[in-house]
């Protein structure tokens, strides 16, 4: 099973290769622009590198400042003595990956209370599973739950779990297809010894990297985690918690099972962003944060018409959030600024990308090039990154390669996912899951099982 | 967990600043309004009196 941790000397290495890459080209194109000015032959070029590397500075800055949360001896035994709830709804999930999934719970540093599987009406066999599964459970002294209800959704297989345990402290959400590391709950409950800590994200990579777009996906996905979510979280306002790992407190999720699984968006009933809308929850009630150190991988999809429908779902679910945000989130808190900002970039950085990818090669094709170096190198400085985390199933060969695959991310998002999150926008009532109706992703077979209709 | 589109749009963040520069700044006076007033409308009229967790 992979594992990951932080890796120190790649974090300091990358730390430092940034500030120094950055710091040189902030000073050399400030020292350029004032030369030019005071020749009077101000080009408008060095603005654009400029700003750009300035706006990279001052992400790069807050995601640093992202802490990863420790504790005392008293502090963990404090921890240890709250009963911890882990969800796992199984809807058409592969056996292997599910078992796989069920077995990290068990060999966790600090196991679980009690691990409750809800079966949302799956059309595969588990009996195998559930054996293995009970039989695992005992020998690692873990409370173990197996119900089957007919097919309702995750929610509410979610909320079966929470209406059953009153008694739990806290609740981890997962994916049934999830592997966490070793250490994940370990490092995940942390966070909550701060009483105002109401969510806590974990990092969630991606284990089946076996063609082109799931080395891509990795790609982005890690970086959006590492970059935009830990900026987030330095100022306890992470906007949205990992379906395949969020830490909650048993009381935010009670306080709000109701509305959670009767969500409704115009007179349609919403099943999706689940994680997001529990994220809400939290930053309402207090602080949603990420602890860096807790680790879990997940299955991503392996052909591009999954991969699609997955990420029409997930901007279908960020435009409808939206709406929630704007409504509930209060003004004084840094998440509703961030919520504000993020469609401010939205909107801005799209037309922007019109002029300069439509219109100026028409009008002046030679500085078009010079448009095109700058997001690739904004791009790989993000990237750097992704050094910070040892994976136990990655060489550091790869890691390199992978990064070096930066420009392929940079074009597929401008012109691939630009365009798919338009029409997510525009298509956001069409609520449906639009995912499985068999298994899709396998955890050792490296192809999919089609499927479905969107 | 929508954080696939995050990277280019913090990517061409740099690129929208220095086009504004470049002489597009009545886009960022136009992209703030149409936000803020799509803020405070959703705000205002959806949802009225209903909490968060309320049917």
């Amino acid at each position: 099973m992979p594992e990951a941790r932080v890796a120190l000397k790649g974090t300091v290495i990358t730390t430092a290769l940034l500030i120094a890459a950055l710091l040189f080209w902030v000073v050399r194109h400030v020292v350029g622009l004032l030369a030019q000015t005071a020749k009077g032959e101000v080009s408008h070029l060095p603005y654009v590198w400029l700003y750009a590397f300035a706006f990279l500075f001052v992400e790069m800055l807050f995601c640093f400042t992202e802490r990863t949360c420790t504790t005392t001896p008293q502090q963990d035994k404090q921890l240890a003595a709250a009963r911890l709830v882990v969800n796992v709804p199984a809807f058409n999930e592969d056996p292997e990956a599910l078992w796989q999934c069920l077995e990290s719970m068990l060999r966790q540093t600090r196991p679980p209370d009690c691990v409750f599987v809800v079966d949302d009406g799956s059309k595969v066999d588990y009996t195998d599973i559930r054996a293995r599964f009970f039989e695992a459970a005992e020998a690692a002294g873990v409370e173990a739950r197996w119900e089957r209800q007919p097919n309702a959704g995750k929610r509410h297989a979610q909320g079966r779990t929470i209406a059953a345990t009153p008694d739990a402290d806290f609740y981890l959400t997962v994916d049934s297809d999830a592997v966490l590391d070793p250490h994940a709950i370990e490092e995940g409950l942390k966070p909550f010894i701060n009483p105002r800590v109401q969510s806590v994200a974990g990092v969630v990579l991606v284990s089946n990297r076996v063609n082109l777009l799931t080395k891509l996906t990795n790609i982005w996905f890690t970086v959006g985690q590492l970059v935009d979510r830990s900026m987030m979280s330095s100022v306890g306002g992470v906007l949205v918690n990992s379906g395949a790992l969020a830490f909650y407190r048993g009381d935010l999720l009670r306080e709000n099972l109701d509305g959670y699984l009767n969500e409704t968006f115009f007179g349609r009933r919403i099943e999706t962003s689940d994680d997001s809308m529990l994220t809400i929850y939290a930053l309402l009630k207090g602080k949603a944060i990420q602890q860096p150190t807790s680790f879990s991988f997940t299955l991503m999809p392996e052909r591009y018409s999954h991969h699609r429908r997955q990420y029409l779902r997930w901007m279908r679910g960020a435009t409808i959030r939206a709406f929630w945000r704007f409504r509930y989130l209060p003004v004084h808190k840094p998440a509703y600024w961030l919520n504000l900002l993020g469609w401010l970039q939205v909107v801005l950085s799209t037309c922007t990308f019109l002029i300069l990818f439509v219109y100026t090669p028409v009008v002046r094709p030679a500085v078009v090039p010079f448009f095109v170096i700058i997001p690739l190198l904004v791009g790989y400085g993000q990237g750097l990154r992704t050094f910070t985390i040892k994976r136990s199933d990655m060489r550091f060969r790869q890691q390199l390669y992978e990064w070096l695959l930066m420009p392929v991310v940079i074009f597929y998002s401008f012109f691939v996912l630009r365009a798919l999150r338009f029409y997510a926008i525009f298509t956001c009532l069409q609520t449906g899951w639009g995912t499985r109706q068999t298994v899709e992703v396998t955890a050792n077979k490296k192809e999919e099982k089609e499927n479905v209709c969107v | 967990m929508p954080y696939g589109g995050k990277l280019p749009i913090t990517g061409v963040t740099g690129l929208a600043i220095g086009g504004l520069v470049i002489g597009q700044g009545y886009l960022l006076a136009a992209t703030a309004v149409l936000v803020a007033t799509g803020a405070v409308l959703i705000r205002k009229t959806w949802r009225r009196n209903k909490l968060v967790n309320e049917r």
